[in-house]
């Protein structure tokens, strides 16, 4: 036997003869109890959902963030540039290693020019030789990571995105019972 | 103290609305994906550099997000049910629709073409030259004006958007809102809710019950209602389980449920027995009847077989159908207020079948009414069954408000066809065998018939301001120009206030309108009809000429402005004419015709126009009808203030003829340029305003100031005074106050009128015009002043010189 609120028969007063389904009818208001029930679980657990996924978003970040480090002694953090400026290093010449092969070579050739020498015997610096190629592994492992980063910033924003339309619709609407019940319905069924 | 803390929480909650923080919420999920826009596309051009695949591949995917970003956000503008609404939307809505009026505005820098002042001279070398074209331009840019009508944006657009969207579906979302609970709530009474408010549901949602609902669904809720009847008993009656037996039976009847073979069952086990209330026990007759004859209130006697076998299949049970029919009706009788509007049609479309079928039917065979004075054994029946179908559909009306009546004209005409004659059934057996508004026209027939035809002309009017064409079709005008041929209303010789009963009389003249405004020069009226429609339009006119009549009957016992409707609907010249010209019926027309302008002067028709009445009666003796028409004219054109729908519809109301040129040539013309100044500084007609009237004269003058035949009017206009003075002063009386005061006022609208022409004294006045005034020396006027210094006042104002005081011994 159901008591209190959850009859509806006595929570709303009989209507008006003829007046079953004017705006403030009974049975508009029981849509509007029983869909709110039903509205409540649905947004709940889709929220449950959406937070789930962002909080998974920015520990995918940070596990991207942690992998770079190991990688290539470098950090990614919540602070994106700092991931950007240091991880894509890899795929550039590193200027320290430039400067210290030059610097060796201009050492060498000093030594030389002090011992009276001639300098062709040095070797010239490697950089200047060879031409810096980035290796095929650190192209896929940073291509993949940028694309990770990217699909899974791209989910945080749909999710947020979501999250408004889920808000939007839970929001309260003015008005007479009937046009409330079928905003709800006209939101959920709206391309018939 | 509790409600200052109240108060000052709605303050901060009105406050929290004026500043907008909802939306400045709603502003930062929006400012976050534009700087993830912004990371995004520095990823892309960072990336093009280092690894070219890699950055299409990123910006594809993005852009594509993005693209759909802003399809979401547009989409609940176009589509107010869509569910991506953000919290933006209801402003986007209202910059779009800001936008979208942008359209309409429009930049004139040209003064009205009517009002323009005339364009200065320009001569090569003068000095002036500059000045002028200047001064030109400067004015025109004064009159710069931006006209946007729908740039007043007021309100919560959007959400009387969604409103209107949602309410727009004529059923569709009540369907599935009605479906989801039925199917989708656990709680029992939910389910109760549903079946009960089903009850009140229109006839018009029963298509979209079958359209929208799944099959089992409505086999579902039948079998739920069916089983609530039977449930339902009591040994006595009760009150309660009455009622919601009359909720499932209506549910039943508005879902358009299958009928039952068990119903009979139902209709003994819960029904029968006198437990019951005799009202609830008709109501389920009728509308389990109704269901089993399986047929829409669009079915014709087509189907009266299948009736006929209804009442074989009943012949055991005739007797307590007979009864229940009866109390049905007697029940109407006594409180035909428990029926509501839409469940009255459907019944009254059952009763007409009863009705018709009731002559022949061994419904009303055995006859146990009384019947006395009757030809017919059941003719007091079917004649008490017409009055009441009658009162029911005059009450039907009465319910049906402005925009069901706007909407569904095709119902109502059904209706008139129904209530009327019956005649859409069969003609000739119509004619042949009944007429109901002749023999048994009783005064319900009468009422009825009234109030239908207000409401048709209700519609007819609410369509017209729409502007929506109501489309008759020809059975319903058939109804029509058939009405005006049964006995009731040949009229012929009668005089119309013969016709005692005032119903009658109204009904006849509401024919009258309605036929002028059904029926178009395309369409002409049936040549039957014709006879009819001109001898009560006679009738009208020498009604109203005539002043009240010779019985003392009060004249306003009917609707002034529906007669006139009728008058102004006829396509007589000469009548409308005559009508014209007779003054006693004068104050009524300026009165009730003007109100109805739009249709007397902008007849569709075309046949008010003012230039065919000059060419066909050049003598103007119809000066009250042209002040009436030139007084629409002043006002709509010198004021040059087109209404908004004038404007949208593009067709400015046409009042003297389709050319405005020709229209202002006929106004300039001498005679008529002085008989409206007369009026108008007379102030007859309906000008009372004296204001209104100086700005009225003022833009006649500036809309032609250097016509010839200004000149010619000052001159006439200028004896006004005079006359009006003479009419005034007689030897022992001198002026009273108000009277002095017009006068002086009259003198000083002729004065200011000829200082705008700038016409000179000298080239007016006429010497040879001289009037003698007789005066008594020895008085006083009622300020005590001695009468000769009173008469050298009026003497110093020019136009008064030619007055002549004459002392009279006392």
């Amino acid at each position: 036997m159901l008591v209190g609120d959850d009859d509806y028969m006595r929570k709303y007063p009989n209507d008006e003869y003829g007046a079953e389904m004017y705006p403030d009818a009974r049975i508009w208001r029981t849509y509007l109890d029983e869909r709110d029930i039903a509205d409540k679980e649905y947004i709940e657990d889709n929220n449950a959902t959406l937070d789930g996924i962002l909080v998974f978003v920015s520990l995918t970040t940070l596990f991207l963030t942690f992998l770079a480090h190991w990688y290539q002694a470098s950090i990614f953090s919540a602070i994106l540039t700092t991931f950007i400026t240091q991880t894509y290093q890899t795929l550039l010449e590193d200027p320290q290693e430039t400067s210290l092969s030059l610097l060796t070579e201009l050492v060498a050739l000093q030594r030389v020019i002090a011992n009276g020498s001639l300098g062709n015997d040095v070797p010239s610096s490697e950089s200047s030789a060879t031409p810096f190629a980035p290796s095929s592994s650190d192209i896929w492992i940073n291509g993949l990571w940028f694309i990770s980063l990217t699909l899974s910033l791209l989910t945080a924003f749909l999710g947020v995105l979501a999250k408004q339309w889920l808000y939007q619709y839970m929001a309260v609407t003015s008005g007479d019972a009937r046009s409330r019940a079928l905003i709800r319905t006209g939101a959920i069924c709206w391309a018939t | 103290m509790l409600a200052a803390v109240r108060s000052s929480g709605q303050a901060r909650y009105v406050g929290l609305h004026d500043w907008q923080v909802p939306e400045l919420i709603g502003i930062l999920p929006v400012i976050l994906h534009l700087s993830l826009g912004l990371f995004f596309a520095g990823l892309v051009i960072l990336l093009r550099s280092i690894l070219h695949n890699l950055a299409i591949f990123v910006a594809a995917v993005v852009g594509t997000v993005y693209a759909a970003y802003v399809v979401f956000n547009i989409l609940p503008l176009i589509y107010p049910r869509c569910p991506y609404r953000t919290a933006l939307t209801p402003k986007l809505f209202k910059l779009s629709n800001w936008l979208y009026a942008l359209r309409s505005v429009r930049l004139s820098f040209m003064p009205p073409t009517d009002s323009r002042p005339p364009a200065p001279k320009l001569n090569k070398g003068d000095t002036n030259t500059i000045k002028l074209w200047l001064g030109r331009w400067w004015s025109r840019l004064l009159t710069l004006r931006i006209s946007a009508s729908k740039l007043t944006l007021k309100g919560d657009l959007w959400r009387v958007a969604e409103r209107n969207d949602a309410l727009s579906t004529n059923g569709v979302l009540e369907a599935n809102a009605v479906s989801w609970l039925y199917t989708s709530s656990y709680n029992p009474t939910a389910k109760r809710a549903v079946l009960e408010g089903l009850a009140g549901s229109p006839i018009a949602y029963a298509d979209q019950y079958a359209k929208c609902w799944e099959p089992d669904v409505i086999s579902q809720v039948e079998e739920d209602l069916y089983r609530l009847c039977t449930q339902l008993s009591s040994p006595g009656p009760d009150a309660e389980i009455d009622r919601q037996l009359e909720l499932h039976i209506r549910a039943l009847s508005n879902i358009q449920a299958t009928p039952r073979s068990d119903f009979r069952k139902l209709y003994a086990n819960t029904l029968s027995g006198s437990s019951r209330s005799p009202r609830l026990r008709a109501m389920f007759l009728i509308y389990f009847e109704y269901d089993f004859f399986g047929c829409t209130p669009n079915d014709t006697l087509a189907n009266s077989n299948l009736r006929l076998d209804f009442f074989d299949e009943f012949a055991e049970d005739m007797s307590e159908l007979r009864l229940t029919t009866s109390t049905w009706i007697s029940l109407f009788r006594t409180e035909p207020d428990c029926f509501p509007s839409k469940s009255t049609f459907t019944i009254l479309t059952i009763l007409r079948d009863v009705y018709f079928f009731g002559f022949d039917s061994p419904l009303f065979s055995d006859d146990n009414l009384p019947s006395t004075d009757v030809h017919h054994p059941n003719e007091k029946m079917c004649k008490a069954m017409h009055a009441h179908i009658s009162k029911q559909s005059l009450k039907a009306f009465k319910h049906l408000d402005d925009d069901s009546c706007d909407e569904s004209p095709d119902a109502l005409l059904r209706l008139l066809t129904l209530i009327t004659t019956n005649v859409a059934y069969d003609k000739d057996t119509f004619r042949r065998s009944y007429s109901p508004l002749d023999e048994v026209s009783t005064e319900d027939s009468l009422e009825a018939m009234d109030v239908t035809l207000d409401c048709l002309l209700q519609v007819v009017e609410n369509g017209k301001a729409h502007r929506r064409a109501i489309t008759w079709s020809d059975p319903q005008k058939d109804v029509l120009a058939m009405l005006t041929t049964t006995p009731l209303f040949q009229i012929g010789a009668t005089d119309l206030r013969d016709i005692l009963p005032s119903v009658k009389r109204r009904v006849l003249l509401k024919t009258t309108s309605l036929i002028g405004l059904v029926y178009t020069p395309e369409d002409p009226l049936p040549s039957t009809a014709i006879p009819f429609h001109s001898a009560m339009t006679q009738l009208l006119l020498q009604m109203y000429m005539d002043g009240p009549d010779a019985k003392g009957q009060p004249k306003h016992e009917y609707n002034d402005s529906i007669a006139l409707l009728s008058l102004t609907c006829t396509r007589d010249d000469n009548l409308l004419y005559k009508a014209f010209r007779k003054g006693n019926i004068i104050p009524i027309l300026s009165n009730n015709l003007l109100e109805s302008n739009t249709r007397i002067v902008s007849n569709e028709r075309g046949d008010l126009t003012f230039g065919r009445w000059n060419t066909k009666y050049p003598q103007r003796s119809y000066v009250p009808g042209f002040l009436l028409l030139a007084r629409q004219f002043l006002e709509r054109y010198l004021a040059h203030i087109p209404t908004n729908q004038e404007r949208a519809s593009g067709s400015p109301i046409k009042i003297l003829s389709s050319d405005i040129d020709q229209d202002k040539e006929y106004l300039f013309q001498p005679e008529t340029l002085y008989l409206l100044c007369a009026a108008l500084l007379l102030k007859r007609g309906a000008w009372d305003d004296h204001a209104a009237v100086r700005r009225m004269l003022v833009r006649l003058l500036k809309l032609k100031p250097d016509v010839e035949s200004w000149i010619d009017c000052i001159q006439r206009l200028i004896r006004l005074p005079q006359s009006e003075l003479s009419k005034y002063i007689e030897p022992n009386r001198w002026l009273k106050e108000n009277e002095e005061e017009r006068i002086g006022r009259l003198y000083r609208d002729i004065a200011d009128m000829q200082s705008i022409l700038g016409i000179d004294n000298a080239r007016l006045e006429d010497p040879t015009w001289k009037q003698t005034v007789h005066f008594n020396v020895a008085k006083t006027n009622r300020y005590g002043e001695p009468i000769k210094s009173v008469c050298s006042r009026y003497t110093d104002l020019p136009p008064l010189r030619t007055l002549i005081f004459v002392p009279q011994a006392s």
